[in-house]
C-alpha cells in the first residue's frame, strides 16, 4: 500500500541521491538526457526534443581540477559543476544547456567547452532588458536556435513531440507544484525544511511527467490528513539555493519550519503564472519575461523586497530567511535593498552567507539560534 | 590664445580636458541641463545627441582610487550591508551616491541612468540600486554575451530595438524630439575619434615603444567621457602625431631606462597603487605596450547603421567575447607588438576578465610561446594587493623573458 | 547558586552567582571545547565558592561547546549572555564588541538591555583572536606580551591588507624594511580596530560601548578602538568571563520564574 511516508521517502530519496536518481529515470524512460545549468533555461524545449532534462546545480564541495580553470572566489556551485563535468560525472548527456545568467555563468559556459569535451555545450541567452518588445522576439527567435542546436545532438532513442504537448505537462506539472507549495504550510511537521527540499529538489532528476504523477500522490495523501498545528517559528526561505543539509537539518532543530521560499533552484521554476493567450511560444517566452524576483534577472524597480514581505505576510512567517550564496554579486548586490524593504515593512530578516555545501554549522547555529532569541522569543 | 593651444603637449591637454570635466558638469548641472551617469562603454552617441551631459561613475571611482581616497567609501558600503566581495568599482560609487562628496573629485548627481552590460553584468545590479535609491529612470541596453564566434542575427535585431527603445525614453526624459541627422555626425565624430585613438595606441608596436604605455590609463579617461567630441579625436590625432615623432627620432618611452621588455598587461590597472605597479616594471625595463581592456573603446560602424552600431557595442568589448575570440585576439596583439610577456591582473572586482584568464594564458603560451604570470590585485579596494606578492611575480616573469631572449640569441648565432 | 557556563574555542570560563546575585566565583581556563578545560574551570570555581555542584539550582550554558555539554538546564547563545552579563554590571551599556577566538561580534542594544542587532565576522579571520595570534607568531612575541609591544610604537605602519595570509606577508616585508617590531604591531592592532569599527557600523555604535571577551584583555587593542570609534570604550570585571556571567544571570532568573510558576 502507498502510504505518505512511502511517497515522501521515494521522493527524499530521489532528491538526496542524484546519480542514482537520474540512473533510475534514464532506465525508466530510455530517454538520453541533457544537462541544464542554473538558473533558468527553457526546459520543454529540451523534453520537446525526446531528451531527460537533467539539473546541474552543483553538489559537490571539494575542488581540484576546476582550479585550473577558475579562481577560487567564484561561487560553489560553478566551481563543483566545472568539477563534475571534468571528473566525467557529465560523461552520459548529450549536451549541456549553460546560460549566460551571471558573469561566472559566462564564464563557466566557455571554460566548459575545452574542459569537458565530450559534454557539448549550448550556449543560452535569455535577454536582460526583459520590458521592451524587442526581447520577447529575441526569446521567439532563441527557441528556433536552441530547438535546432538540440536537433543536432538528437540520438535514435530520443522520443520528440510537439511543443505544445512538452508544454502541457509542464503546465500540469507546475499547478501540482503550486499546489504542493500553498499546501505545505499545512503541515509543516510532516514536511520539515529537509523534507521540503529534497522534494522539490528531485524534480532536477526525474521525467517531470513521472515526477508530477508521484507529487500528485503524495499531494493527495498529504491533504487526507488532518492538518498540523506547528508550535515552532516559520521561516520565509529566499535566494540561490538551499541545499546544505546540515543547514536544513539545524533549522528543524531550532524548531523552524520552511514555510515557503524564493529560491531560484525551488519554487521560482514553476511559481510564475502563464500567460492565458498566445502562440505556445509566446507563453514560454513569457515565463522567462514575467519572471519575478530573481537576483541575476533585470527587474526595474527592484520589486524583491516587497514581493518578499508580501509572500511572508500571506504564508503568517515570522521571519525571512536570506541564504546568500557566498561571491554570488547579484544576491550581494540585493540585499541590502531588500534588507530596507524589510525593515519598512517589519519582517525581520536573517541573512546567511555561505557556500552551497557546509561541513560545520557551529557559527551557523550561534547566528540562527541567536536571531530567534532576539527577534522571535 | 591660438599660439598657447598650439604649443600644449597631449599630456597637458588631457590633463586640462580632466580638470574641466568636472568642472563644466557641475556648472552645467547648475544651470539645470540634464545629467545622466552611464557605464564605460555605452552607446553615448544618443545621449551626446541630445545634448546630454554625460558623467562615469567608472572613470570616477578609478579617480578616486587612483587618490587613495577609497576607505570612507568602501568602508560606508560596508556598514550598509554590502559585501566586500563585491566590485570596488560599485562599491566606491554606492557610497558616493550617498555621501556626494570626495577628495578627488566631484561628479554632479544623474537624473537617470544609462546601463549596458557588454562589459559585465553586474552593473545590472549597480544601476539598479542606483535608481532605486536614488529613484530616478534607468535606462538598460542588453548586450547578450556571445558565446557563439560572431555576434547572432537575432541578438542584433534584440540590441537594434533595444536602441530604437532607448531613443524613445530619451525622447520622453527630455521632452525632445531625437535628431537623427546630429545622430549621423556624432557617429562620424565618434568613429574618427576612435581610428586616432586606436593609431596613437598602436604606435607602440615600434621598437623601442615611443610609447610609456601607463600612460593609455591616463588617455583612456578621455576616451570614456569624450569619444564623440572633436576634441578628444583632435588630442588623439595630436598625441599619435607626437609618437610619430618620438619613432622618427628613435626614442624610447623613457628617458631614463632603457626597454628592455615589452608586456601586455590584461585586466584594468590597480588605481591605488598605480605607481608601484609602474615603478616595479620600469625599474626592470619593462615597458606595458599593449593591453586588452583600453582597446575596448574603439567602437566602430558605418555612420547612420543603428544595428551595426549595436553590434560594435556588443563585439568590441573582450569580456562580452568567446573564449575563441580572447585567444585570438591576445595572439595578434603578441604578434603586433613583438610581446615578451603578459601580466594578467587577477582582479577581485572583476569575475568575468577574471575567470578565463587561466585558459587564455595556456592557449597563448601554447600558441605564441610568451611566458606570463598573474598577480591578484584589486582595481580600487587598496586591501585585496600585495607589494611582496606582485614584486616576486613580475621578478619571476622578467627572468621567464631573460631566459626567452638568451635562448633566442644562441639560436641565432 | 547558579551556574554559568562558557565552553569557548579556546577557553572555558565558569561564573557562580549567589541567591542575590552576587559573584561567588569566576574562573577561566585557557582550554576549549572538548579538553579538561570545563572540568578544570568547574573544580576550580567550586572551590573558590566553597561549594559543590549538588548545591547548583540551575545552570546555563553558552559558547561554541555549548550542544555537547550535558549537565546544564538550558542552552543560550553566547550573543544573549554577553548581552545579559554585560548589563548585569553596566545597564548604561548599548554596545558590545565582542573579540573571541574565532568569533567576533558587535552586539547592539537597546535601552531596556534586550538585544536589537548583531552581526559576526565572517569566514575571513580578520579582525577576530586568531587574527592576533597569527601577528603575536609573525612577531615572535608571546600574546600576552602584544598590547605591550604596541604600545611602544609610535608611528604604526598601516596594514591594508583584508586577507590574514597577505597581511601576514605584508608585516614580513614591513620587517624586512626594517620597520620597528613594536611599530608592526601597533599596525597589527590598529588593523584589526578598522575591521571592527567596519562591522560596528553595520548595526550602529552607541554609548556606552563595552568591550568583552579574550581581546578586551588587549589593552592596546582596547585603545584603540576606542579612538577609531572615537569615544570612550569600557572593561568591566572579567571581560572573558562576561558570557558565563551572562549564563549564570540566565540561570538564576529561569530558576526564580520556575520558583514562581510553582
Amino acid at each position: 500500500m502507498t502510504t505518505l511516508q512511502t511517497m515522501i521517502d521515494q521522493l527524499c530519496a530521489a532528491g538526496a541521491n542524484p546519480q542514482a536518481a537520474i540512473q533510475n529515470s534514464l532506465q525508466e524512460t530510455g530517454k538520453p538526457a541533457v544537462g541544464c545549468f542554473p538558473l533558468f533555461v527553457p526546459e520543454e524545449l529540451v523534453y520537446a526534443a525526446g531528451f531527460l532534462p537533467v539539473g546541474l546545480w552543483g553538489g559537490i564541495s571539494t575542488f581540484q581540477k576546476s582550479n585550473q580553470y577558475i579562481q577560487s572566489f567564484a561561487c560553489s556551485i560553478m566551481r563543483a559543476n566545472l568539477e563534475l563535468g571534468m571528473s566525467g560525472t557529465y560523461d552520459f548527456l548529450k549536451a549541456a544547456l549553460i546560460p549566460s545568467q551571471c558573469d561566472t555563468l559566462k564564464c563557466v559556459c566557455e571554460n566548459f567547452k575545452v574542459a569537458v569535451p565530450k559534454v557539448p555545450v549550448i550556449g543560452v541567452t535569455i535577454p536582460q532588458n526583459r520590458t521592451i518588445q524587442a526581447a520577447h522576439g529575441q526569446l521567439l527567435d532563441e527557441f528556433d536556435y536552441l530547438s535546432q542546436a538540440l536537433a543536432k545532438v538528437q540520438t535514435p532513442d530520443c522520443q520528440s513531440m510537439p511543443l505544445e504537448e512538452a508544454f502541457a505537462i509542464y503546465e500540469d506539472y507546475r499547478a501540482v507544484m503550486m499546489d504542493f507549495v500553498d499546501t505545505v504550510p499545512d503541515y509543516l511537521n510532516t514536511i520539515t525544511p529537509k523534507v521540503r527540499h529534497l522534494i522539490l529538489k528531485a524534480a532536477w532528476f526525474m521525467d517531470k511527467k513521472v515526477y508530477t504523477e508521484k507529487m500528485r500522490t503524495l499531494l493527495s495523501l498529504l491533504k487526507a490528513q488532518p492538518k498540523e498545528a506547528f508550535s515552532g517559528k516559520k521561516f520565509l526561505v529566499t535566494g540561490i539555493m538551499l541545499d546544505a543539509l546540515p543547514v536544513l537539518d539545524l533549522l528543524e532543530e531550532l524548531h523552524v519550519a520552511v514555510v515557503d521560499d524564493l529560491l531560484c533552484h525551488e519554487s521560482m521554476q514553476f511559481r510564475t503564472p502563464t500567460r492565458e493567450t498566445g502562440t505556445v511560444e509566446s507563453k514560454l517566452a513569457y515565463r522567462f519575461l514575467d519572471l519575478k524576483g530573481a537576483s541575476p534577472l533585470y527587474e526595474p524597480k527592484k520589486p524583491r523586497g516587497s514581493q518578499l514581505a508580501q509572500l511572508a505576510k500571506a504564508r503568517g512567517a515570522d521571519a525571512v530567511y536570506f541564504c546568500l550564496m557566498k561571491f554570488c554579486d547579484p544576491e550581494a548586490f540585493d540585499y541590502p535593498l531588500v534588507k530596507k524593504d524589510l525593515d519598512a515593512a517589519g519582517v525581520p530578516l536573517l541573512s546567511v552567507e555561505h557556500d552551497q555545501l557546509v561541513e560545520s554549522t557551529q557559527q551557523l547555529r550561534t547566528r540562527i539560534q541567536g536571531f530567534l532569541e532576539i527577534n522571535l522569543s | 590664445m591660438q599660439n598657447q593651444t598650439t604649443q600644449r603637449t597631449s599630456k597637458q591637454w588631457v590633463d586640462q580636458m580632466l580638470r574641466e570635466h568636472y568642472e563644466k558638469a557641475r556648472q552645467a548641472k547648475a544651470e539645470g541641463r540634464l545629467v545622466c551617469w552611464s557605464t564605460s562603454i555605452a552607446p553615448q552617441e544618443l545621449l551626446t545627441t541630445m545634448d546630454i551631459v554625460t558623467m562615469y561613475p567608472e572613470n570616477h571611482a578609478a579617480a578616486i582610487g587612483a587618490r587613495r581616497d577609497t576607505e570612507p567609501f568602501i568602508s560606508y558600503t560596508e556598514r550598509s550591508g554590502y559585501s566586500s566581495d563585491l566590485c570596488s568599482y560599485a562599491r566606491v560609487n554606492l557610497a558616493y551616491s550617498e555621501i556626494q562628496h570626495s577628495e578627488a573629485e566631484n561628479m554632479p548627481m544623474p537624473d537617470f541612468l544609462l546601463c549596458t552590460t557588454n562589459i559585465c553584468h553586474t552593473v545590472i545590479k549597480w544601476y539598479e540600486n542606483l535608481s532605486k535609491e536614488l529613484n530616478i529612470p534607468l535606462i538598460m541596453f542588453d548586450t547578450p554575451f556571445n558565446h557563439t564566434d560572431e555576434v547572432q542575427e537575432h541578438n542584433a535585431k534584440y540590441m537594434k530595438g533595444e536602441l530604437y527603445a532607448i531613443i524613445d525614453q530619451l525622447e520622453e526624459i527630455t521632452g525632445r524630439k531625437f535628431d537623427y541627422d546630429k545622430l549621423r555626425q556624432v557617429m562620424e565624430i565618434s568613429n574618427e575619434t576612435c581610428y586616432w585613438w586606436k593609431k596613437a595606441t598602436e604606435k607602440a608596436a615600434a621598437h623601442p615603444s615611443p610609447l610609456d604605455g601607463f600612460d593609455i590609463f591616463n588617455y583612456m579617461a578621455i576616451i570614456v567621457f569624450a569619444r564623440g567630441t572633436t576634441e578628444a579625436r583632435d588630442l588623439f590625432h595630436l598625441w599619435h602625431d607626437e609618437l610619430e615623432e618620438k619613432i622618427r627620432n628613435h626614442q624610447g618611452p623613457w628617458k631614463d631606462q632603457e626597454e628592455h621588455y615589452r608586456v601586455l598587461w590584461d585586466g584594468i590597472a590597480c588605481w591605488p597603487y598605480l605607481r608601484y605597479t609602474y615603478k616595479t616594471l620600469k625599474k626592470l625595463g619593462i615597458n606595458m605596450v599593449t593591453s586588452t581592456y583600453p582597446k575596448s573603446w574603439t567602437v566602430s560602424y558605418e555612420t547612420g547603421d543603428i544595428e551595426g552600431m549595436a553590434r560594435a557595442y556588443s563585439a568590441n568589448v573582450y569580456p562580452n567575447r568567446n573564449l575563441n575570440y580572447d585567444v585570438a585576439n591576445m595572439v595578434n596583439l603578441a604578434r603586433k607588438f613583438d610581446l615578451d610577456g603578459i601580466i594578467f591582473h587577477s582582479n577581485r572586482s572583476c569575475k568575468l576578465m577574471d575567470f578565463r584568464q587561466y585558459e587564455v594564458q595556456r592557449r597563448v603560451l601554447e600558441e605564441c610561446g610568451v611566458p606570463s604570470v598573474i598577480f591578484d590585485g584589486d582595481q580600487t579596494d587598496p586591501r585585496l594587493f600585495s607589494e611582496a606578492q606582485y614584486e616576486t611575480r613580475i621578478q619571476a616573469l622578467a627572468e621567464m623573458m631573460a631566459e626567452n631572449k638568451a635562448k633566442k640569441g644562441r639560436a641565432a648565432q | 547558586m547558579y551556574l554559568g557556563l562558557d565552553i569557548g574555542s579556546s577557553s572555558s570560563k565558569v561564573v557562580l552567582l549567589g541567591e542575590g546575585g552576587e559573584i561567588l566565583a569566576a574562573q577561566v581556563v585557557n582550554l576549549g571545547t572538548g579538553t579538561k578545560g570545563v572540568g578544570q574551570a568547574l573544580e576550580a570555581a567550586y572551590a573558590q565558592a566553597g561549594a559543590g555542584p549538588d548545591q547548583v539550582a540551575y545552570a546555563v550554558v553558552t559558547g561554541y561547546g555549548r550542544m555537547t555539554y550535558q549537565g546544564a538546564d538550558k542552552q543560550i547563545t553566547e550573543i544573549s549572555c554577553h548581552a545579559k552579563g554585560v548589563r548585569h554590571l553596566s545597564p548604561e551599556a548599548r554596545t558590545i564588541v565582542d573579540v573571541g577566538g574565532q568569533d567576533t561580534k558587535v552586539i547592539r542594544l537597546n535601552p531596556q538591555g534586550g538585544v536589537e542587532n548583531f552581526v559576526m565576522n565572517d569566514k575571513c579571520a580578520a579582525g577576530t583572536g586568531r587574527f592576533l595570534e597569527v601577528m603575536a607568531r609573525v612577531l615572535d612575541c608571546p600574546i600576552q606580551s602584544l598590547a605591550q609591544l604596541a604600545r611602544a610604537g609610535e608611528a604604526p605602519v598601516s596594514i591594508s591588507n583584508l586577507c590574514t595570509v597577505f597581511a601576514e606577508s605584508e608585516v614580513i616585508s614591513h620587517l624586512a624594511a626594517g620597520v620597528s617590531q613594536a611599530n608592526v604591531a601597533a599596525g597589527a592592532i590598529h588593523s584589526i580596530a578598522t575591521r571592527i569599527v567596519g562591522m560596528a557600523g553595520r548595526v550602529g555604535v552607541e554609548p556606552q560601548v563595552v568591550m568583552t571577551g579574550g581581546g578586551a584583555l588587549n589593552g592596546a587593542l582596547v585603545d584603540a578602538l576606542s579612538r577609531s570609534l572615537e569615544q570612550p570604550v569600557q572593561v568591566l570585571g572579567n571581560p572573558q568571563a562576561m558570557g558565563a556571567l551572562g549564563a549564570a544571570v540566565f540561570a538564576r532568573e529561569f530558576a526564580q520564574k520556575r520558583a514562581a510558576q510553582g
